[in-house]
């Protein structure tokens, strides 16, 4: 442990010096460059995936926030601040105020609220601000926070004119903004100058771009707040155009519960829902990790790790993507020879660059060992032995892994497309399920990939039909399904052309789809289809089945099987686990029954069981009342607890005669850790017996 | 009436019109104003529901008038000094701007000040001739202010010597404004609700000029024969008149029926009519939204008037996907909220359940009626593991749950923010809401809930 020159017990932070790379070459005795060329290797890689996520997420987007933008640059189309030219009875209007459905994952309606402040910055106007509920508990903070960002932006916008606005000194409100809007476009008017110039309408909307406030979480803010703001701006509605965005996490209902009817009257919602987090996740997975693109991958317990955290806990993508990039950054820390984990172009000279210690490390590899294994015994020396030719093999199951990337994730999307309309849906709705199949075993042998093809064995023309052409559908584009889907669009002709000749066997055959053979076929043996009624389409069917299902059987194996997986494929739970997945009860648990765990001192070192009085008090405190019942005797407890803790006193005590209280201070730091242990939660005060306190854990010795 | 100076008698002629129906009020008022030199009440205090005129009619005399004034909206007077500042901006015509750094003129945080700076404004801008009014709309924002600045405002003129009149704008009556010492009772005006009559009257000023006054009265009228009984607002009736009137009108632009063909217009709009009651006051489509829904609607111009088909914008209001254990810890909450702490024992203790002798007394009114109770996190924990179907490890991600369902407000904190320790909770759905929640993760409810067993 570090010293510091301090008396007193407190924390203190010591600055760590370049953690990241002195680890990954001290515990792992790699070269300095290797550390490095993961880390290069680590950071393109993240680069690169962080990009095709945000161009998804723009993507995604788009179609609602087009709708939105639209309705904010009409909302004002015919805004003029024609003040002096009214009537006494002004007509009443509406605030216009979209309410952005954005759903219950949290944690992502920062991203999604970025994206459209700098949309709107963009298309709209330049008058923007957004505001979030803990900045703004007061009517003074909403409105000084929505004149700083407004103001600025424009400040930052057109900087060459010096606007000197000091707006931070002086109170600022309402009428200050309007006096600034005022001001703003009329300034923008004078250049132009002539008044022909801006007749056209569209450069009249432009002159008075609206004003844009966006409250980014709804049920955050504070009623009586939110509710004077709305009355403020339809106050002055006549002066600023302004339009309202409210980020909605959970119903429109929200704005009912917050704004009172004579508030809520003063605008004019219109809903906008955005994308479900579900659907955004499956884009993500797809454009992420059903690729070959990028040859990191999640192995099955990490990848449903992460999909559990989503389903179960908060429907956040943000958090997964986080998720997904701490494996990476583990996978690249960890692993010896990851930088192999590079696209397919660059294998061969990285491969070629290893020296013979990371050879070694790869040889050493799980997977590695068992391709060695199988492999003739003639061939296992020169493997093991010769350098080179170890490079070349490597090589090629590198390039193999890649391969089989290309063939699976074409393949997976065309599975589901078959399988997610089954009835029942015995492989999942969504492509994430059959994935995570996919990354647990060979989904060929597993019993819902049986049941589907179960399913389909009894489908009817049409249907198959329309399958197989979603099938095509799915691998067209890919070169290396040419000859694939030749095949399955000669089945959908074929499927086609029977049907006048289905219709002529039809008067031969009185039945020609038997529900009942069909199950006695499937019940005796699956796949040999020569019996007496068995029709054109019935064979052909099994035909074309047979055909989806040897391809399948193929191509979709586990990567588990396939050697130098590690390299690629990150499976580390436990890791991933502690990292991700807070157990505060776990952690206070170890801290108490094992302070070395986080402490690191050699003083605390021992067996789990054993009390050492070097121990913290509150620990020493601990492990004794594991030893007691339900109830504890404070005073047993502190005799157990000195004789620990000071066991040269208590024999003192028991020479002296003058009774064998404890001294004071043993006194004190008992009590201390007594009260500790009842502000965890372990004991509480208890009437029932004077002098005891009750234990609220069950376990212990 | 007095003889006003400044205004010509067509003004006010002009204001009767415009301010229809609130003659009483305006007479009286001006009464009260008497001519510029003469010294007003010291201050007036209006008051009367939401819509019936009281800021335009009082806006609209002090600038038929042109007498000096201040208009403020109290909302936005969040601080005395915004007030006074405000106050004296106004009276001395000064617009903060870009030229004076939107600085305000005076410098002014107290009640003495504003005294001392608002006889200076008086005598520099010559007002000492003639009355300064200063109002103050949504007076009943000033009581949350200091305690002393509204005794300080009823008496304005007795502390600056100057004829000043302050007018309180207010919804709320005097009484609910006494508190503390040294205010002094304002002369009251009351402004009453509009009757049916007057607001037939009000509502037909709206009329379209390309339609005949005399049809746009019956559909008023109408329209206030099924809204009436649900709602006075002049506000949301005018709003309702605007949103409905296309349709109304959609038989005589198409020639199907003249504009005196009342019942044919009845019988066509009725049941519009009805189904936009079920809405009122909710505004939870815009009016642009719901014209563009009417439009739809007679596009597709079913004769029958099927409605029951409402776009999905009207239909699933409060649906709310939330993840698989917020779902549960939702349900736990609502069970901790609604049972009471003696029942957990019954329904979730795993083991045998020994049935101890029921001392049920008289029957406690239903919790339901009640209201949700506070409870402990370490119960809505306790209970949250017993309903869960598996082993759920008490990991961070459920604590944060935890408080991800307060910013949702789905639950809420009843305990400070300061003590962590013994953190309290209130669960804030409703039973429908729970019950849908319920069976989204097949759990039935109603079964765990001690009023329905």
């Amino acid at each position: 442990m570090a010293e510091t020159d301090s008396f007193t017990k407190a924390c203190f932070a010591f600055k760590g010096s370049k953690r990241k790379e002195k680890t990954s070459i001290d515990t792992y005795g790699f070269t300095d460059k290797g550390g490095k060329v993961r880390y290069s290797t680590y950071s393109h890689l993240w680069q690169n995936m962080d990009e095709r996520i945000k161009a998804t997420q723009a993507k995604l987007y788009a179609t609602v926030f087009d709708d939105l933008l639209a309705y904010i640059k009409l909302s004002h189309k015919d805004f003029c601040p024609s003040t002096e030219s009214k009537t006494l009875r002004t007509k009443r209007k509406e605030i216009p105020t979209t309410a952005l459905v954005m759903g219950v994952n949290m944690p992502d309606h920062e991203t999604t609220v970025t994206t459209l402040t700098a949309l709107v910055r963009r298309s709209v106007t330049p008058h923007v601000a957004t505001l979030a509920s803990k900045d703004c508990p007061s009517m003074k903070a909403i409105m000084t926070k929505t004149l700083q960002q407004v103001v600025a932006n424009a400040e930052a916008l057109e900087d060459d004119d010096d606007v000197d606005v000091s707006l931070r000194k002086t109170g600022c409100s309402m009428s200050v903004l309007a006096s600034w809007y005022t001001d703003i476009t009329s300034r923008k008017r004078s250049p132009q100058g002539s008044p022909r110039k801006r007749k056209a309408d569209g450069q009249l909307r432009r002159l008075f771009p609206p004003v844009v406030v966006i409250l980014e979480d709804l049920e955050g803010f504070s009623a009586p707040v939110l509710q004077d703001f709305v009355a403020l701006c339809s106050h002055y509605l006549d002066r600023i155009p302004l339009v309202l965005v409210f980020g909605i996490a959970t119903a429109v209902t929200a704005i009912h519960q917050i704004l009172p009817h004579a508030v809520s009257s003063l605008l004019s919602i219109e809903k906008f829902q955005s994308q479900s987090s579900s659907d955004y996740l499956t884009h993500v997975l797809d454009q992420v990790l059903l690729t070959n693109e990028f040859p990191f991958k999640l192995g099955s317990r990490v990848f449903y790790l992460l999909l559990d955290i989503f389903l179960y806990h908060d429907f956040s993508v943000k958090t997964f993507i986080q998720g997904l990039k701490f494996c990476m950054m583990e996978h690249f820390r960890v692993t010896a020879v990851s930088h192999l984990c590079c696209g397919a172009g660059q294998v061969a000279p990285r491969v070629a660059g290893l020296g013979h210690a990371e050879l070694e490390r790869l040889r050493q590899l799980p997977s590695c060992m068992k391709y060695v294994e199988s492999q003739p015994v003639d061939r296992r020396k020169p493997l093991l032995l010769d350098d080179t030719h170890f490079k070349e093999v490597v090589t090629q199951l590198l390039v193999d892994i890649d391969s089989y990337h290309q063939h699976v994730f074409p393949l997976l999307h065309c599975l589901h497309s078959i399988s997610k309309d089954l009835p029942r849906h015995p492989l999942g709705k969504q492509l994430r399920e059959i994935y995570g199949q996919l990354l647990t075993g060979d989904i060929s042998s597993t019993e819902a990939y049986k049941n589907s093809f179960s399913f389909l064995r009894v489908m009817s023309r049409e249907s198959l039909v329309e399958l197989l052409q979603k099938c095509a559908s799915q691998l067209e584009g890919f070169s290396i399904f040419d000859g694939v889907v030749k095949t399955l669009r000669d089945f959908t002709a074929k499927f086609n052309d029977i049907e006048n000749f289905t219709a002529l066997k039809q008067k031969v055959n009185r039945s020609p789809k038997k529900g009942g053979s069909s199950n006695e076929r499937r019940q005796s043996d699956g796949l040999i289809p020569q019996e007496k009624e068995v029709t054109v389409f019935e064979s052909l069917r099994s035909d074309a089945l047979q055909y989806l299902d040897d391809l399948f059987s193929e191509h979709l194996v586990c990567h588990k099987n396939l050697p130098l997986h590690e390299i690629f494929y990150f499976d580390a739970l436990s890791a991933v686990k502690r990292h991700l997945v807070g157990t505060p009860r776990a952690a206070i648990q170890t801290a108490l029954s094992t302070p070395h765990y986080y402490l690191q001192c050699s003083c605390c070192e021992a067996e789990k069981e054993a009390i050492l009085g070097s121990m913290p008090d509150i620990c020493v405190a601990y492990k004794l009342h594991l030893e007691c019942g339900k109830l504890i005797n404070l005073y047993d407890w502190l005799q157990a607890f000195v004789t620990i803790v000071d066991p040269a006193s208590v024999d003192d005590d028991d020479d002296d005669s003058t009774g064998n209280d404890p001294n004071e201070l043993m006194h004190a730091r008992f009590i201390r850790a007594v009260s500790e242990l009842q502000f965890l939660g372990f004991v509480k005060p208890t009437k029932r017996k004077t002098d005891h306190v009750a234990r609220l854990t069950w376990g212990g010795c | 009436m007095a003889v006003e100076t400044r205004a010509e008698s067509t003004d006010f002629a002009r204001m009767h019109n415009e301010l229809p129906c609130r003659s009483q009020q305006i007479d009286s008022l001006l009464g009260l104003f008497g001519e510029p030199s003469h010294w007003t009440y010291p201050s007036l205090f209006i008051y009367g529901h939401t819509a019936t005129g009281k800021t335009l009619v009082v806006t609209a005399l002090l600038q038929t008038l042109r007498v000096p004034h201040a208009v403020l909206n109290c909302i936005e007077c969040y601080s005395q000094r915004n007030l006074f500042e405000g106050i004296l901006n106004q009276l001395s015509s000064y617009v903060p701007g870009p030229d004076n750094g939107y600085s305000a003129l005076y410098r002014c945080d107290n009640v003495n000040d504003f005294i001392r700076l608002l006889r200076k404004v008086i005598e520099t801008e010559k007002f000492d001739k003639e009355t300064v009014y200063i109002v103050l709309d949504k007076a009943d924002r000033l009581r949350g202010l200091d305690l002393t600045l509204l005794p300080a405002l009823v008496r304005l003129q007795e502390l600056t010597g100057n004829n000043v009149c302050v007018v309180f704008i207010s919804e709320l009556v005097w009484e609910k404004f006494r508190c503390g010492t040294g205010l002094v009772e304002p002369y009251q005006i009351h402004f009453p609700n509009y009757s049916r009559a007057e607001l037939v009257e009000i509502l037909s000023l709206d009329c379209p000029s390309e339609y005949g006054t005399d049809f746009y009265r019956n559909y008023v009228n109408m329209l206030l024969g099924v809204f009436h009984l649900a709602c006075r607002d002049l506000n949301e009736l005018r709003y309702l008149a605007q949103l409905n009137f296309a349709r109304y009108r959609k038989p005589v632009d198409r020639g199907e029926a003249t504009e005196q063909d009342v019942r044919k217009l009845w019988k066509n709009i009725e049941p519009h009519l009805k189904t936009a009651i079920d809405s009122i006051y909710l505004r939870e489509v815009s009016s642009s939204q719901w014209e563009r829904m009417q439009s739809q609607t007679a596009d597709e111009e079913t004769i029958d008037g099927d409605l029951s088909q409402l776009p999905q914008t009207l239909a699933p209001r409060a649906s709310v996907e939330l993840p698989y254990y917020s779902k549960f810890l939702l349900i736990a909450a609502y069970l901790a909220s609604y049972n009471p702490a003696k029942s957990d024992r019954r329904f979730f203790s795993k083991g045998r359940v020994k049935r101890t002798k029921q001392t049920k007394g008289k029957k406690t009114a239903s919790s339901q009626l009640l209201g949700p109770k506070i409870f402990a996190l370490n119960r809505l924990l306790a209970i949250f593991y017993a309903i869960g179907d598996e082993r759920i490890v008490p990991t961070a991600n459920i604590f944060t749950q935890v408080s991800s369902l307060v910013t949702l407000k789905l639950l809420a904190q009843a305990s400070g923010d300061e003590q962590i320790d013994g953190a309290k909770y209130r669960c804030l759905v409703s039973l429908d809401f729970i019950r849908s929640i319920g069976r989204s993760v097949r759990f039935n409810v109603l079964r765990y809930l001690y009023d329905f067993i």
